[in-house]
């Protein structure tokens, strides 16, 4: 076997369907003239290809082809009805969820912490503590009773008093928690 | 273009696959590979009714890709793929333990034969099935698809190789299926 013999080899797949361009049908059929084993294997491979063929074409679906595609499109038409559901259930469920997620998250975030801790700061209710990693400051400053208790917080003194009190302030300016000078009670809600 | 974007275009008149809406390409593709889909499943060894369904079952999925707006190359393979796929799982599902047809030939069934006949290619049927199993995995792949009526072209598509390698592996199948079937 030479390489004339590989080559017609490599192109009897195309030839046997009938899709070598005219010169390359000329070049192989050339050749078979001349190569007897080549030519034995063309045949060999074009019978049973035919074999193969005809094999396969003993198997047809039951089903006529009308009717399957009847079937195909009627198919199609209820994955097209549950996508369409689908885009109605999912925007729900999304917003579902994100109610969830907000019943959760807001009470965490706004149940007003009662009592002080163990520096003697009563957190301002509804507002969160100040986060590990942020930096604080306490500010000494006299504070009406009536912001205090505007604010949510119980204290034992005139409302339009002054008191004397310690802020805890976050990174941002905003007031976390007070201390009260002694002898003076500050409840937060809930105690 | 390739050749399947060039017949969907004669077919449908639309110049390009992605502007078809996918329920029209989906149906072209099911008339154009519904037959040679269900060759390639019974003679991989599905029943009759299993491989109907698989059939299905593989141009819905197609339908949904295309919908999608998946990619549409070499589709032709990718269809001989996911209903491989389907019918490996449907042959490990416990339904098809159950109804798995005795017969592997069962599928195989030539109205047109009288009973005597219709024995013989059965029994004909069943040797190619066996000799057909016996063949290395790229081997069986291009025979079943040649059996499902693809011609050497699109085999090569689907395959993923080139025609002259199709050629090459086909050409050692048939010289070894022609030995154990004279």
């Amino acid at each position: 076997m030479n390489d004339n013999c590989v080559r017609a080899r490599g192109w009897l797949a195309q030839w046997a369907d009938g899709e070598l361009a005219a010169a390359q049908a000329a070049w192989i059929e050339n050749h078979w003239e001349e190569c007897a084993s080549c030519r034995g294997e063309r045949d060999r491979f074009y019978g049973f290809d035919g074999r193969l063929q005809s094999f396969g074409e003993m198997i047809g679906p039951p089903a006529e082809a009308g009717m399957a595609r009847l079937r195909f499109l009627a198919r199609i038409d209820e994955v097209d009805r549950g996508r369409r559901k689908s885009l109605v259930l999912v925007p729900a469920a999304a917003l579902l969820a994100a109610a969830a997620v907000l019943a959760l998250w807001l009470p965490r975030t706004a149940r007003p912490t009662a009592g002080a801790d163990e520096n003697g700061f009563v957190a301002v209710p509804y507002v969160p503590p100040v986060a590990s990693y942020e930096r604080s400051s306490v500010v000494s400053m006299q504070i009406p009773v009536a912001n205090l208790l505007a604010e949510g917080y119980s204290v034992a003194a005139d409302p339009s008093s002054m008191v004397q009190a310690d802020v805890l302030l976050g990174e941002d300016g905003r007031v976390h928690a007070v201390r009260l000078a002694a002898n003076q009670i500050l409840k937060g809600i809930g105690d | 273009m390739s050749s399947d974007e060039e017949r969907l275009f004669v077919a449908t008149g639309c110049g390009h696959s992605g502007e078809l809406p996918a329920r029209t390409e989906a149906a072209w593709w099911f008339e154009e590979l519904r037959v040679p889909v269900y060759r390639y499943l019974v003679c991989s060894g599905l029943g009759s009714a299993d491989a109907e369904e698989v059939v299905q079952e593989t141009f819905l999925r197609l339908y949904r890709h295309l919908a999608r707006r998946g990619s549409r190359t070499n589709l032709r393979g990718w269809i001989f793929e996911v209903a491989r796929n389907a019918a490996r799982d449907r042959r490990k599902s416990a339904g098809w333990q159950r109804t798995v047809a005795l017969d592997p030939a069962a599928g195989i069934v030539d109205q047109r034969a009288g009973p005597e006949d219709e024995a013989i290619r059965q029994e004909r049927g069943r040797r190619l099935q066996a000799a057909i199993e016996r063949l290395s995995a790229p081997q069986r792949e291009c025979i079943l698809l040649r059996i499902s009526g693809l011609r050497y072209r699109e085999i090569a598509e689907a395959v993923g190789i080139n025609v002259a390698s199709v050629g090459e592996l086909v050409e050692r199948a048939t010289a070894r299926l022609s030995e154990d079937i004279p």
